[in-house]
């Protein structure tokens, strides 16, 4: 008997249904016992029969002819393995297992007497058919379903992982071979499809609700938007070392503190540690904060006092670096970009007579010119000219507003120890 | 004479006789007895006589993998199986023993 002829017959299978549905009131056990193998033993003993058709499904009629209706089948089964018959199971018994058994029982004719009711409307074969021929959906949506359950909102229809992919595919082969009766019949399967397809019939809702849930995508930032921003000041993306303030007659304000509009002090070295290379060199520079009256480094005090490295020492009361030996020569004081600026209009109208001597500004003699280029190139002695250019409106002073274009306040070339 | 009111009596018998020659799952049991010449036996007879002499102990199961179907539950006969069948066949002996002469005496008659 190893004709292609043990596939699942359709009528076969819906006798056999029939004949545990009469054997309903047993234990399932009793009923796997019963009819473990009953389909296939169904099919081989309907291809045994004289002029059986072995392309042509059977007719439930035929397999009736051939077996009896399922009832009587059923009976038979019964009186010959030596169960209680159905109706004995009626008699009123007190204890709980007959109770159940008569609950069963009126289960099991409702549903009769319901499929009775179906069968006999016009409709229900044609609804039948469709609905066995669409099994085989059920089966893949069952498995998809279960599959799906876990996964998180937003992420769309299809499985998010290859994890799940696998897990839906796993589902997919059991569900299919339970739905084919290809799964075993024992008991423990038995429970484990029904126990699936009436999970999956639960979450198919929210399954639904979750994967038509439109898909969420979460756009990726740069790292570095999420990071802080960088310590310090800085202007057009380069950091600000230094700042040179000018009053408004366009004379340098030698030492002065910052702050912003907020009260916080504008400081440039953000780590008191801060080493940075200036003009080009390969010495290390400190930034050397002055005290203020309590004795605290203060680190918005401009210009900013540079140290050498290794004229240094840390000093771990103030928390800065401090000269060693403790003298102002070992510090410089970033050259200033130039030694005056524009002054203000209004500045030059109130106090026309002392500051600028011809009124002009801009109108600078060519030599004081090219005397601080010359000083700004070498930068030997810019400081020490500023520290003592307090004349305000001298011309050569207002010829350094014309390089007004370049600052550079990291210039420090020119050290005040000379 | 109903034939299956007889065979009720010594189906028993005539499952282990079968099993006992060789192995086999419900259909093929049911088809050999029909070869042996008990045209009646019912399948579900057999398949519950199975049943009832699998629970009593005559009897051993054990399933076989099928490639082209579901698995098939093949029975196997075992010591207890094969001294209730030696019983019974002593039993249908001396019963058909019985019978027979009793019969034939009322024919010979």
């Amino acid at each position: 008997m190893t004709t292609p002829t043990l596939a699942p017959m359709l009528a076969v299978t819906e006798y056999a249904r029939r004949v545990r549905e009469h054997l309903a009131d047993l234990s399932p056990d009793d009923v796997t016992e019963l009819t473990e193998g009953m389909e296939a033993d169904l099919v081989e003993a309907i291809l045994e029969l004289p002029g059986a058709d072995t392309e042509a499904l059977p007719t439930l009629e035929q397999v009736e002819a051939r077996f009896g209706p399922p009832a009587a089948y059923a009976a038979e089964l019964r009186a010959a393995a030596g169960l209680p018959s159905a109706s004995s199971s009626d008699t009123r018994s007190r204890d709980l297992r007959g109770l159940a058994a008569r609950l069963r029982a009126r289960e099991r004719k409702a549903s009769q007497d319901l499929r009775d009711r179906l069968e006999a409307q016009p409709w229900w074969p044609g609804l039948r058919e469709l609905a066995l021929t669409m099994r085989p959906v059920w089966w893949v949506l069952r498995a998809y379903v279960l599959a799906m359950i876990g996964q998180g909102y937003g992420t769309g229809p299809v499985p998010d992982s290859a994890a799940r992919w696998l897990w839906f595919l796993v589902l997919l082969g059991l569900s299919v071979q339970w739905g084919r009766g290809r799964l075993g019949s024992g008991r423990f399967w038995r429970w484990v499809g029904y126990g699936a397809s009436v999970l999956a019939v639960l979450v198919l809702l929210p399954v639904i609700d979750l994967v038509t849930e439109p898909r969420v995508v979460y756009a990726t930032y740069p790292e570095a938007d999420h990071a802080a921003p960088d310590p310090g000041v800085f202007m057009d993306g380069e950091q600000v070392r230094s700042f040179h303030a000018f009053d408004p007659q366009g004379n340098p304000i030698e030492e002065f503190l910052l702050f912003d509009d907020h009260g916080r002090p504008v400081v440039t070295v953000p780590v008191a540690n801060d080493e940075f290379r200036v003009g080009g060199s390969d010495e290390l520079w400190h930034a050397v904060p002055p005290l203020d009256v309590y004795g605290k480094p203060v680190w918005n005090s401009y210009p900013l006092q540079l140290g050498r490295w290794n004229w240094l020492t840390w000093d771990e009361a103030t928390g800065r670096w401090v000269p060693v030996p403790a003298s102002k020569d070992n510090l410089v004081t970033p050259t200033r970009p130039f030694e005056r600026a524009i002054p203000l209009e209004s500045a030059v109208a109130q106090g026309e007579g002392d500051v600028v001597e011809d009124g002009a500004v801009g109108d600078v003699p060519s030599e004081d010119g090219s005397e601080d280029d010359a000083a700004d190139g070498e930068g030997e002695d810019v400081v020490g000219q500023g520290a003592d250019d307090g004349s305000p409106g001298s011309p050569d002073a207002v010829s350094d507003g014309e390089l007004a274009g370049g600052p550079d306040e990291a210039q420090t070339e020119g050290r005040s120890d000379g | 004479m109903d034939t299956t009111q007889l065979l009720k009596g010594v189906l028993d018998a005539a499952v282990l006789a079968v099993i006992a020659d060789e192995d086999g799952y419900g259909y093929d049991v049911v088809r050999r007895l029909r070869t042996a010449g008990l045209e009646e036996v019912g399948d579900a007879s057999v398949y519950g006589t199975l049943r009832r002499l699998y629970s009593a102990g005559a009897l051993t199961s054990y399933v076989v993998p099928s490639d082209e179907g579901p698995h098939r539950k093949y029975y196997g006969i075992n010591d207890q199986g094969r001294a209730a069948l030696a019983v019974q066949r002593k039993e249908w002996r001396d019963f058909s023993t019985t019978l027979t002469g009793l019969l034939d005496k009322e024919a010979a008659r």
